[in-house]
Parts: C-alpha cells; structure tokens; sequence
C-alpha cells in the first residue's frame, strides 16, 4: 500500500550520475534550483528542461518513475495554475462567469508548472541517486567549514542520516500495522472526514509506541559502541574528487553561467 | 469450507527494476480442523503467502478459492473473507492500541458491525479461549507481560469467529513455558473449537510435534507437502535448503552412521525413546 511512495527514495541502478560525488549532486541541485529562478523567458526554461532532461537520460531511472513522484505536488501545481490563469492582469483572451483568462495569465501558469515540476524533479532526482548515506556524509563534508562558528555540523548531519534511515522502516511498520488492523476488519479507506481521522487511532498509536521504542534501542546501541560525536572519528569510505566530478562541476557552472547569459540578453 | 490456492503467481514491485518473484505458482488446499504448518529458509515467501490468504495481498496472477467461490471474482465480499480467515501477524502485541484490553479485542467483532451485545459476548468467549478471563478487562495493554499480550493480540482475532487462523510465528520471542502454553492452545483450537490453522515457523521440533501436515516453501514454490513424519523423511533435502529435521530425529541418524539399526523417520520423543529401548532388548 505505502510503498507507492517514490519521492526521494533511492533506486538502485548503476549509471554516470549515481557515481558522482554526492557533494556535486548537493550543488549541482542547489545551483540548478536557484538557476530555475532566473529564468524568465521561454529560452531561460527551455535551457532547464533541457539540462534536466540530459541528467534524467544518463541517470537511467525511468521517466515513469520520477514522474510518479509528482503526484505529490499535484495538487500544488492545480492551485498554481488556476490563480495565475484568472488572477494575473492583462489581455484578455476569453472570460468564463466573471473571471478572465489573459494571455499573460496563460504564459505563467504555464511557466509555473514547467518551474515547479522541475523543481521537484530535479530534486528528486539527487535522492534517486544518491544513498541517504552518500548524501549526509556529502552535507557533513561540504558544510565542514562552518564547524569554524562552531556550528555542530557532525551532529546535524548524523540526526539527518538517522531521520532519514527511519523513514523507509516506519512506512515499513505503518504497513505492517495497517496490514493487522485490516486483517481486524479496520476500514482506512471510505468514510467522511471524521470517520476517517477516528480510523487513524488504531494506526497512529502502535506506530508511536514502536517508534519510541526503536529510538531508545538505538540510541542504546549506540551508546554500546561508545559514540561520542564526530571528533577524532573516521570514514570507512572518505569522500575523494576524481575527474568525473570536476568535469560535472564544469557542467554545472556553464549551466548556471548560461543561465545568466539568458536572463541578461533576452 | 476449504481455502484453496491455484497458481498463485507473486511479485512485489512488479515492473520495475526492484520487482521481486516471490510466490511461483503455488497451489494448496487448506482444510478445517487441520493444523497446518509452513516452513521455509529466510526469505522463501512464507509471509508473503499467508497474506494472500487474508487478502491483504493480491497474487499477480492465479485464483484463490474459498468453498469453491473465486475470491478474485468481481462482486466478491472480500470484507466477509477477512472474517473467516484470521490473520496474526509476528509480534501482534504491537498492535494493540486501545487503553482497556477488552475494548482491544473488541475491536475486530464492533468492525464487523455486529450488535454490541454479540461483539461483547464474542470478545469474552474470545478471551476465555486463550485463557484470560474478567480480571483484565480493564488493565491496559501495556502494563501485561509479553505472553500475556500476545494472547490479548490473538483473542482480538478469535473475536471475529474465523474459521482459519493462520499465525506467522506466533511463539516468537516467548520463554519455553509460555511457548508450549501457546502452542497448546492453538492445538487446542484446532481439536476442540475444529478451527483450521496454518502456522508459519522455525522450529522443527514445534512443528513435528504440533502439525498435522507440513509445506516446506522454499524460493516462492512448494518443495514438500505431506504428514511430518513423511516430510522429515526428507533430511538431505530439508539441510540443503538451510532447513533441519527435529532433534530427535538428528539423534537417531546420528546412531544409524555409527552402525546402530534404527528407524530414522521418527520425529517424536516418546517414539524415540521406545525406538533406542529396543536397542537393549
């Protein structure tokens, strides 16, 4: 049942994208969700669609499943177009009751959709490809810096790692739970508003008393194997550069370059 | 009413590149009054396969029958197939949640939409089934030991008067004392209430003394199928597959390779014994 859910869960395939650096993926996003912002033309998205679409092809994860992940934000994006259809002021092309549809309301709603849906894609896209793992020991390395203001940069990136690594377990045990309940004639599905939240309570108290319980067992066996934080602790497999990763930073830095290039000219 | 798979077919993730076989053209018949048990190495679809048997998964392919009626069959009461075939998952302590234990087992008959007299009445024979009775009605679900919850878990199944009751590993994690006290009572409901169990374990020597058939499930499909005295014949095969015979029954091939002629088919301790008695004789 719950395991539908793909957004931002890892699949396992082996491609050019996977093997990157996770600290490029972590800017390679950032750059390119902040790049998205700049565009204001049909070129500026056309050039986001397109570097999205080239990363999507080498990755190898399948167009359907990221396409998937967007039910999530579907109803977003139908929010989005409907205000910006009637909302936005301009030529009118046509009008429905009292609301009229101009032709710049047409353009953003359009431009919003491409631009959420790529947010969300390419977001998706570095958890697709990248393990929790990679991308907390990516965050820790990549914000070193900061442990100079003494920001606790271990601590938050192992409480991620943790957060992270629980969330495919506890959807593991809400369907678990909700398998038992069902199994006891509980109905999750059909119902008002209040029947269904009622529903909730033979769900949400064994997932809180098992997700109490596996923190304390954790943070037990934690402390069984001496943790003490990040000082004077070591990797397994420490995060090293090679070519590929320059050659992607690269890319991405004539992604966003041309970006600028586009905003400015056009 | 007899409970039949034909060619169930399984995969999870089906079509994509995490898709898994796990069930492959599995057919069985369960019957009523029958005490059933699957075994199988890790990982062999055991799980998998009762949670076909309640519904709460859907084979890719195959029929799964019940008093001869397809359950996949379009305008099938699957609500009603959920009541007669009851389901306990390992570790079902986990999933109580009420404060008072009887409202607990409650819960499944109230689902059913039976009269609150019949759901209260139903919970009680329940309850007085696994052996607990008015004294802990009112205590809450968290402050009985181990055992004790794991029979509140059962009775709020039993509540809805099935007639299969299928366990996956329902001895898991107990001491030896509340481990016999549970599979007795399952025998129990098996003899006496004429319940059909299908049980899914680790131990050997539970199910060559509890069962009255075996399904060794290996890799999504049916090896062996028979009596435990039939399937335990099967020794090479069973250690291949990372299985084992009971320990008895090790003792006696243990005493047949150093050169004594005993019957290594014997699965039970009081027939062993008789069999190494007449050694001396």
């Amino acid at each position: 049942m719950l395991r539908d859910i793909t957004l931002g869960q890892y699949y396992p395939v082996g491609s050019p994208i996977h093997r990157l650096d996770p600290r490029v993926k972590l800017m390679g996003t950032l750059v390119y969700i902040v790049a998205i912002f700049l565009a204001d033309g049909v070129w500026g998205y056309a050039l986001a669609v397109l570097f999205l679409a080239v990363v999507i092809a080498l990755s190898k994860v399948p167009v359907g499943h990221i396409l998937k992940g967007l039910k999530a934000i579907f109803i977003i994006v139908l929010f989005t177009v409907v205000f910006n259809l009637f909302l936005t002021p301009g030529e009118e092309l046509f009008h429905i009751w009292k609301l009229s549809v101009t032709k710049e309301g047409v353009q953003r709603a359009v431009f919003m959709t491409v631009r959420l849906v790529c947010l969300v894609m390419g977001a998706s896209l570095m958890t697709f490809t990248t393990t929790p793992t990679a991308l907390t020991d990516g965050i820790e390395k990549g914000l070193g810096f900061l442990k100079v203001l003494k920001v606790p940069v271990h601590e938050v990136a192992m409480m991620m790692s943790i957060a992270l690594r629980f969330i495919p377990i506890l959807m593991e045990e809400t369907d678990k739970i909700m398998k038992a309940q069902s199994a006891r004639g509980a109905d999750f599905d059909t119902g008002g508003l209040v029947k269904k939240a009622k529903a909730m309570v033979p769900l949400l108290v064994p997932l809180f008393v098992s997700a109490f319980r596996r923190a304390t067992d954790l943070a037990q066996a934690m402390e069984a194997r001496c943790y003490h934080g990040g000082k004077g602790r070591t990797k397994l497999h420490p995060l090293k550069y090679t070519g590929r990763d320059l050659l992607a930073y690269l890319v991405i830095a004539a992604y966003l370059a041309g970006m600028i290039l586009l905003k400015i000219f056009l | 009413m007899p409970l039949t798979l034909k060619n169930i077919n399984y995969a999870y993730n089906a079509g994509t590149a995490l898709e898994k076989k796990v069930l492959k053209d599995v057919s069985l018949t369960f019957r009523e009054g029958e005490f059933t048990a699957i075994i199988g190495p890790t990982g062999s679809g055991k799980s998998t396969l009762i949670q076909h048997l309640d519904l709460l998964l859907t084979a890719t392919s195959g029929e799964l029958l019940f008093n001869g009626e397809n359950v996949y069959a379009e305008g099938y009461d699957r609500k009603a197939l959920r009541s007669r075939v009851g389901l306990v998952f390992q570790y079902p302590e986990y999933q109580l949640f009420e404060p008072e234990i009887f409202t607990d087992v409650c819960f499944g008959p109230k689902n059913q939409g039976l009269p609150e007299a019949e759901v209260h009445a139903n919970a009680r024979e329940a309850m007085k089934l696994v052996g607990l009775d008015e004294s802990y009605d009112t205590l809450s679900p968290f402050e009985i030991s181990g055992g004790q919850k794991r029979r509140v878990a059962i009775a709020g199944v039993l509540a809805m008067k099935p007639d299969f009751l299928v366990l996956d590993e329902p001895a898991a994690g107990l001491d030896p004392q509340g481990k016999k006290e549970l599979l007795d009572l399952i025998r129990g409901l098996c003899t006496q209430a004429g319940k059909g169990i299908i049980l899914v374990s680790h131990s050997m020597d539970d199910v060559a003394e509890y069962a009255d058939r075996i399904i060794v499930l290996k890799d999504g499909t049916v090896r062996l199928d028979g009596t435990p005295h039939e399937v335990f014949r099967h020794r090479e095969e069973l250690v291949q597959m990372g299985l084992s015979v009971p320990k008895v029954t090790e003792v006696l091939c243990g005493l047949k390779t150093r050169g004594f002629d005993v019957d290594t088919g014997l699965i039970g301790i009081a027939e062993t014994k008789e069999e190494i008695l007449r050694l001396f004789r």
